[in-house]
């Protein structure tokens, strides 16, 4: 098939998961008790009258759902409940960039650590560094990032003082909360690595490869490598979507003014239009990089065959 | 290029020079919660008022003695029957733009509040004032509404009902002057930018970063009339919600002041003498649903209140120097005379300490002997960390001193208030922060038609004590009904108080003069740097 006409092809069921999405979440968080206006000191009625009617809330659902669709044909994700006069597009845009920022930083650490991790693992199977390694990834896949978070500010800003929390400089601020963000994937991408190096170094291209004459290392670096990235690229695509949106506890714990916050907070505050803007946002994303991430896995791997 | 290189090395000498000499003095104050609104009229939460009450300044202000003092107004007077006062403005009053600030603008401010096509949460505050009610209901015109500015200096206000608290009210934040030539060009959106926000504080905006780990930030405001006693030239209010990173950033000298103190935390920081009691007026109690079996029997809810040692949970337990709460209404609140408090002039209405006896035989004479055939109840709290070992405390205490078993159950914020307006429990979790120091403020969420009763609690003296109070100018008459009130209150327990609350502050050394009022408003006009 055409690249061109699969593209197109992914991009029409794009749509529709999408719009599934916001089908769903549009009457799942209507269904939640409480509203916008719900306050420990009671907002009087005919207050929360008034303001259901300034933004439509008395109308009925499927208007209000209508309408909302039609919104979003033209990008516009609605005024927020919980922040007076802003829009959920200008909250985005406020603080996606830093999300990304952090994010992407993660991404690097994790693949940095992560790949040759795997590998060295792989080629020194049982010996001290695979045991080693082994510890690591268990660590990272499960100790939560609330503990790690809340243990890096203890070590390194309350008894080191070598970083400030709590206050977003740009880069330099964005260093540990990116590291433990990193931790997770850095760890799952080396067991990835190191079981599927293993399964590879086993095959019989790789024993060819040797027979050839080719050495140790053009053989793992450039054979068997490549193969045993395939996974880690598949799983490249939602992480890079989650990633890059960030995280509500780092955030939070390091005082990051990213966009991974809201989508905590969004369900707390009510915020509807702020709870489907950040929902919408994040699929979108995850949609786009599981598509580049199959057109990518089709031109690394002939066997893959787009469809 | 020699030229080129002339230029800059003077730019940069010239900035140098220009950086040595004005030192900027600034303050970083931890927030804690990115404000919903700053709009004077809008905002409705205690985050957002202090931004306000830093950069808006009212007729009166609430004074370092906590009482009110006179702000933008030197003075007022009131007529006999304290249903017109005139207030008189300072001169020279200007907005942070330049403009002239006039009576007309405050008018303009206190009618927002009232307006109807605004939907401002506080709106019904501004009712006192003569056809506001009408107007917000749309049975009156705005010129109809008791507001008047005659001259440029001179504002009317004449209500529909007597004011006890009038001189409190014109302190508060929602009874602030307003520039309508800006907001109507941007109604929903002009206090969110610094371009749109023209205030007349000591302060006034120069950012504002959303979300977590932002920031609003504050500069001095040259055009204030008293800005030559404002000492310091900017205020940070960052939004670092998570305490531990607050108290971290406090120890690393990033943050100045903060209340935010983590409540694990709190003891040992006040025993070092880190952190420093302040006065709060909240009170920490639990509610019962009275128009539910088993809690429509009196008898029931003082046995609960009995059964619960207040003492021991302020001094072993809940620890930060809490009070247990011997009454609804807590310390420092005014009483009748300038020399005691409500609290004290109103004596023990309940016992610190448990008394089982008595709680066992009232529980016998309601028909659960020894908790025998008690229908099996849930108490019900919203589900932050913080709140969980109250509930587990009192849960143990009825077990133990009633035989009695308590399910608990969370809920998350919202689900929970709304589960409590729908009276869906049987008892459940809450805290009260008073708006102003004034005892009414409490008792009247437990008349019949408040809004906030959820207890579903009715008694028409105890309402008609209330209304009465509400009208009374005499000072002492009006106290008198308030404490006849909460006799009323603590006989019939709807609630069952349980402690008053003790806030805590943490201000790094090299501050002072920072004032943080007990209904949580801070003040930073008066802050300044000590030099070290």
């Amino acid at each position: 098939m055409k690249i061109k006409t699969y593209i197109l092809k992914r991009t029409v069921s794009s749509i529709i998961t999408l719009f599934i999405v916001i089908t769903i979440t549009f009457f799942m968080m209507r269904a939640i008790p409480g509203g916008p206006f719900t306050d420990a000191k009671a907002i009087p009625n005919f207050v929360i009258e008034k303001m259901n009617e300034r933004y439509g809330l008395n109308d009925p659902l499927y208007i209000q759902y209508g309408r909302y669709l039609l919104n979003i044909l033209c990008f516009d994700l609605g005024p927020s409940y919980r922040y007076e006069g802003m829009t959920v597009n200008e909250l985005i845009a406020d603080s996606f960039p830093v999300s990304f920022i952090v994010g992407g930083l993660a991404l690097l650490i994790s693949l940095v650590i992560g790949i040759p991790l795997g590998v060295i693992s792989a080629l020194r199977r049982g010996k001290w560094q695979d045991k080693t390694s082994m510890i690591f990834a268990t660590l990272g896949v499960t100790v939560p990032s609330f503990v790690l978070a809340s243990a890096f500010v203890y070590i390194f800003a309350w008894h080191l003082g070598w970083v400030t929390v709590g206050f977003w400089d740009g880069i330099s601020t964005a260093i540990l909360p990116a590291v433990t963000l990193a931790l997770y994937p850095a760890a799952f991408i080396s067991r990835l690595v190191r079981s599927e190096m293993l399964e590879v170094l086993g095959q019989d291209y790789i024993r060819t490869a040797y027979a050839k004459g080719l050495g140790r290392s053009s053989v793992i670096y450039i054979h068997a490598l490549k193969n045993a990235l395939i996974p880690v690229i598949t799983y490249l695509g939602p992480l890079t979507a989650g990633i890059l949106t960030g995280s509500f506890v780092i955030e939070k714990v390091y005082g990051v003014p990213g966009l991974g916050t809201f989508f905590v907070t969004s369900i707390n505050n009510r915020d509807y239009t702020m709870i489907m803007g950040v929902t919408v946002f994040y699929s979108a994303i995850l949609v786009s990089f599981n598509m580049i991430t199959d057109i990518c896995l089709s031109f690394i791997d002939p066997r893959i065959k787009l469809r | 290029m020699k030229k080129f290189f002339l230029i800059l090395i003077i730019i940069l000498i010239s900035v140098s020079v220009s950086n040595a000499d004005e030192e900027v003095k600034e303050i970083v104050y931890n927030l804690g919660i990115d404000p919903q609104t700053i709009d004077p009229a809008l905002n409705h939460a205690l985050d957002g008022a202090i931004v306000d009450a830093n950069i808006f300044e009212g007729l009166l202000q609430i004074g370092r003695n906590n009482n009110p003092e006179p702000a933008c107004a030197v003075s007022w007077d009131v007529s006999g029957d304290n249903l017109k006062w005139t207030f008189h403005l300072r001169d020279n009053l200007k907005w942070s733009d330049g403009e002239k600030l006039t009576a007309s603008h405050f008018r303009d401010g206190i009618l927002r509040l009232v307006d109807p096509q605004i939907g401002a949460s506080y709106a019904d505050m501004g009712f006192f004032i003569k056809n506001a009610e009408a107007f917000y209901n749309g049975r009156a015109e705005r010129d109809e509404v008791g507001i008047y500015a005659p001259d440029d200096k001179t504002l009317i206000i004449e209500l529909e009902q007597v004011n006890p608290l009038m001189l409190y009210h014109m302190a508060f934040q929602c009874f602030m002057p307003a520039r309508l030539d800006v907001i109507d060009a941007n109604p929903r959106a002009w206090a969110t930018k610094p371009e749109t926000l023209i205030s007349n504080g000591a302060f006034k905006l120069e950012s504002w970063k959303h979300g977590s780990g932002g920031e609003i930030v504050i500069v001095k405001n040259k055009n204030y009339w008293d800005s030559e006693n404002v000492k310091i030239d900017r205020v940070r209010l960052v939004f670092i919600g998570d305490g531990n990173t607050a108290l971290a950033a406090f120890r690393a000298g990033r943050i100045d002041y903060m209340t935010s103190i983590p409540s694990l935390m709190k003891p040992m920081l006040l025993k070092r003498g880190e952190a420093v009691k302040i006065p709060s007026f909240t009170i920490v109690f639990s509610e019962f649903n009275v128009s539910r079996k088993p809690f429509d029997d009196p008898r029931v809810r003082r046995a609960f209140s009995l059964a619960i040692d207040r003492k021991i949970i302020t001094d072993k337990i809940i620890l930060g120097g809490h009070t247990p709460a011997t009454g609804a209404i807590c310390p420092l609140i005014p009483g009748k005379y300038e020399s005691e408090d409500f609290r004290t002039e109103g004596g023990i209405l309940i016992p610190e300490n448990a008394d089982i006896q008595e709680a066992k035989r009232l529980l016998a004479e309601a028909g659960y002997p020894d908790g025998k055939g008690f229908p099996e109840i849930t108490y019900k709290y919203s589900s932050s960390s913080s709140n969980k070992t109250l509930p587990e405390v009192l849960q143990g205490m009825w077990k133990t001193a009633l035989g009695i078993k308590v399910n608990l159950a969370n809920e998350e914020w919202k689900v929970f208030l709304n589960t409590k307006k729908n009276g869906d429990f049987e008892i459940a979790g809450s805290a009260w922060v008073m708006d102003f120091p004034d005892a009414a403020g409490l008792l009247e969420i437990f008349t019949t038609n408040s809004q906030n009763n959820d207890s579903r609690y009715s008694n028409p003296e105890f309402d008609s004590l209330i209304k009465r109070a509400a009208v009374e100018p005499n000072h002492v008459k009006r106290m008198n009904y308030l404490h006849d009130a909460e006799k009323i209150l603590m006989n019939d327990l709807p609630l069952i108080p349980l402690y008053f609350f003790s806030s805590a502050k943490m201000q790094s050394t090299r501050v002072k003069g920072i004032f943080e009022t007990p209904t949580g408003i801070v003040y930073f006009k008066w802050a300044d740097i000590i030099e070290q």
